[in-house]
């Protein structure tokens, strides 16, 4: 079983996200399951997506420890979302930050990007800060964080192959090449990763 | 994803979309209701299918409305649904209770979709109690493959026992997405007809009432008999000698459990599933704590112990003494939602505690970048603090919709927010109380026709000295977007008489009513001003498109830093989530700003500028 969390702010694409997962899922005939936490605001809150694939999945919720892989689109969502990493949890973190009223307001600080991989580290070594959002940008598509945290972990785990995942984005969503770019860009950062910690 | 496919296939499906496909294998032809979270993706999801299938899928002005054009269906022999959420139930209970009484007789469906946390509703509602209260069968499905097979099968026996049958459902199981296979679609051949059988539908005659009480019982008697026992209703797995009691997506909380924990859990467990919730089916459990001994009970249940009171009573006739492991002993919370961890801390003997307390800033949920309702209520707080009322004097009664976001700060606009509605009247009985000081009740567009309506017919009628504000964003926005009254097209493509508010309230005579452009804002704080200068009761219309749905802004703004001075007074008074503070100053992060420009209006050194 493999169990994957997205923890994102809501318009970054973490539903999009976790249904391009399942659909790849899916695909690969794997049995799966995906719960999703978000509030009431059509924009700007938080999304946290709980996906379990394997054949013992049944709960949409996990257990503290249980995330094996964390797709962080958002730093301060990805830190919300401590208690379900372990010390062998993958922690893929997108580090622009997205602003709280709150922080915003200067009701409450905006935690640094050093202090919120810290304090991940504190409970799994597996951290790779990655600036997703300016890959994007480069790119001319800011919208596309999702699919290159997606590549990245792909790359570094093999959770699910590239090419199933591939095929989805062209089936399922709505800039079918400028997604399988970026994916494709993180993708080959995440197996530069995976073979410079092996070698 | 699709819900069309033929038998047999695999999809991965959300809970509703399973719902949505159990409607078309059932051939039920006439599905209604309200929107409400986590109910409202089965309508949308029918919606883009209802032209093709010819089937008629449409949202219903209220709760209440949607229930009643279902059960006319089901009438005349019609499969048929209503949707709402929990606080939607009670909206739509006034007939409901009557229905049972005539059953149906085509199959008539009430889905329910509570929501333990809870994540978006109010009231941590337990709509289970409607049971044994309306005296209706509720059945519960535990995954979306359930709820799809469930939502089959409630149509069938709500046929076969002529009454209608409530599926309830919570949000962890809408909202959930998993493998479902496809059943057949089985089309049926209606033959339409509704035969007057005065005794069965008019509830006029107190000795038919009395006559049909007892024909309830005895159908009730024998849905249980039937049911109880019906092994998609009711599971046993494993052997142990500690028995779990569950039922809805509890079940799978727990499997997972003891799937993760146990080597063989099955030798130490005894696992209970029941799908039907009322009639509780006391038989089998009775049969099973009889035969077996087991050393415990234990209840997996969210909310209200409804199915731990009812082994308390089957243990007491069995005069079998067992500890039960529930809530009423306080091993399980009575509030929040269930996952895996609070589980574990009790069938594990101790919680796996999570040592740090996980400090990060809370995120709000807020109003998005462009929101037209940001400027109604800036608007008027600006108007308040210019005729020199302070802000503590002044009650701002909200109501249901995005606009209740306008109590976070840095707006903290309004006072109260209640139910569906209840904004007019509560301001109504306000100022009735004696509130020297104006009273304000702010309202969206779907919420006063929803319910809203009645109480504005209230407040003309008796001329309450108020300000009654209409956020009329053209939609109803938190729910997803569906369409309001005001529509000339509903999203299935039937076209449709447009009702706008002004011709609603009409006929209401209300002296003094103005349409307002919340982002004409000057002119928006002029007639607020005005409208707070006034006697009686006023209407004040402030209507601009969702921004979502109106895309309209082309525009972006932009900083003059040669003249920003870092005063961040734009951030302080607007809220707008698409500003960010970073290397010391104010920036506007181009892909969240939607380009309203209202923070234009704050700068007091002309620093913002929207560029086309």
């Amino acid at each position: 079983m493999t169990n994957l969390l997205i923890a994102s702010v809501g318009g970054q694409g973490g539903l999009t996200l976790s249904r391009v997962i399942a659909s790849a899922a899916l695909k690969e005939g794997k049995r799966v399951i995906v719960g999703e936490t978000l509030g009431m605001s059509q924009r700007g809150g938080s999304v946290h997506v709980y996906i379990r694939l394997g054949e013992r999945a049944y709960s949409p919720l996990f257990s503290p420890g249980e995330a094996d892989i964390v797709l962080g689109l958002e730093p301060v969502e990805t830190l919300r979302a401590l208690k379900y990493i372990g010390k062998h949890t993958l922690v893929v973190l997108n580090t622009r930050p997205i602003h709280t009223i709150t922080t915003l307001l200067g009701l409450e600080a905006y935690s640094s990007i050093e202090e919120v991989i810290g304090r991940i580290k504190n409970r799994s070594k597996k951290v790779l800060a990655v600036n997703s959002y300016e890959e994007c940008v480069k790119l001319n598509f800011p919208k596309g964080v999702n699919m290159h945290v997606l590549g990245v972990a792909v790359g570094i785990t093999g959770v699910l192959r590239p090419e199933t995942i591939k095929a989805v984005i062209r089936e399922l969503l709505k800039y079918p090449q400028k997604n399988l770019e970026i994916f494709e860009r993180g993708l080959a950062l995440g197996k530069e990763i995976s073979r410079s910690i092996m070698g | 994803m699709t819900i069309l496919g033929s038998e047999g296939e695999e999809r991965v499906l959300m809970g509703n979309e399973a719902i949505a496909r159990g409607v078309l294998e059932a051939d039920a032809r006439i599905i209604t209701g309200y929107p409400g979270t986590p109910s409202s993706e089965v309508i949308m999801t029918l919606m883009s299918l209802a032209s093709r299938l010819g089937i008629y899928v449409e949202w219903a002005v209220n709760e209440r409305v949607a229930f009643e054009i279902a059960f006319g269906a089901a009438l005349a022999g019609v499969r048929a649904m209503a949707t709402m959420k929990a606080p939607g139930l009670n909206v739509a209970t006034d007939p409901i209770f009557s229905s049972a009484y005539s059953g149906v007789n085509g199959g008539l469906v009430v889905l329910v979709a509570d929501d333990p946390g809870p994540h978006t509703t109010q009231t941590e509602q337990d709509s289970r109690w409607y049971g044994p209260l309306i005296k209706l069968p509720i059945i519960e499905p535990s995954s979306p493959q359930e709820a799809k097979d469930f939502t089959v099968m409630a149509f069938e026996l709500s046929e076969k026992y002529s009454l209608p049958f409530i599926l309830r459902t919570t949000t962890r199981v809408n909202h959930s997405s998993a493998n479902v296979v496809l059943g057949p679609i089985r089309k049926r051949h209606y033959s339409i007809k509704y035969v007057r059988e005065p005794e069965r539908f008019i509830r006029a005659s107190m000795e038919w009432n009395r006559r049909r009480h007892k024909w309830l019982n005895e159908v009730l008697a024998k849905v249980e008999e039937d049911l109880d026992h019906d092994e998609r209703l009711f599971s046993i797995e494993g052997r142990g000698e500690k028995l779990i009691v569950t039922a809805g997506v509890c079940y799978l909380h727990v499997k997972q459990v003891l799937e993760n924990n146990f080597r063989d859990w099955g030798s130490s467990f005894t696992l209970v599933k029941l799908g039907l919730i009322y009639p509780f089916p006391k038989r089998p459990l009775k049969s099973l704590l009889s035969r077996k001994k087991f050393r415990e009970v234990i209840v997996v249940e969210e909310l209200d112990p409804y199915i731990e009171k009812e082994i308390k009573i089957l243990l007491g006739d069995l005069s079998i003494s067992l500890p039960v492991i529930g809530k009423l002993n306080g091993f399980f919370p009575l509030e929040g939602e269930y996952s895996p961890e609070v589980i574990e801390r009790v069938l594990l003997g101790k919680g796996k505690s999570f040592e740090e307390t996980v400090q990060a800033p809370r995120r709000p949920p807020p109003m998005c970048p462009g929101c037209p309702h940001r400027a109604t209520y800036l608007a008027l707080l600006q108007a308040l603090r210019l005729e020199r009322y302070r802000k503590e004097d002044v009650p701002i009664v909200g109501d249901i919709g995005c606009y209740a976001l306008s109590v976070q700060p840095p707006l903290e606009a309004i006072w109260n927010e209640h139910s569906m509605g209840a904004s007019i009247s509560i301001a109504m009985g306000l100022k009735a109380a004696g509130i020297e000081k104006p009273v304000i009740a702010t309202i969206g567009d779907s919420t006063l026709y929803h319910s809203g309506i009645t109480s504005l017919i209230e407040a003309a009628h008796k001329n309450v000295d108020m300000l009654v504000v209409v956020l009329d964003n053209e939609t109803v926005a938190m729910t997803g977007h569906q369409e309001t009254p005001a529509y000339a097209m509903t999203l299935t493509g039937r076209r449709t008489t447009p009702i706008p508010i002004e011709g609603l309230i009409e006929g209401l005579k209300i002296k003094w009513v103005k349409v307002v452009d919340p982002y004409n804002f000057e002119e928006a704080v002029r007639v607020f001003r005005e409208a707070l200068k006034q006697k009686g009761l006023r209407v004040v219309i402030s209507r601009h498109k969702c921004v979502i749905l109106a895309k309209e802004f082309r525009g972006e703004v932009q900083v003059d830093y040669s003249l920003c001075t870092n005063c961040l007074t734009c951030i302080r008074a607007t809220g707008c989530p698409a500003f960010a503070y970073s290397d010391n100053r104010v920036v506007i992060q181009e892909d969240l700003c939607n380009g309203c420009g209202l923070c234009t209006y704050f700068c007091p050194h002309k620093a913002l500028r929207v560029v086309s």
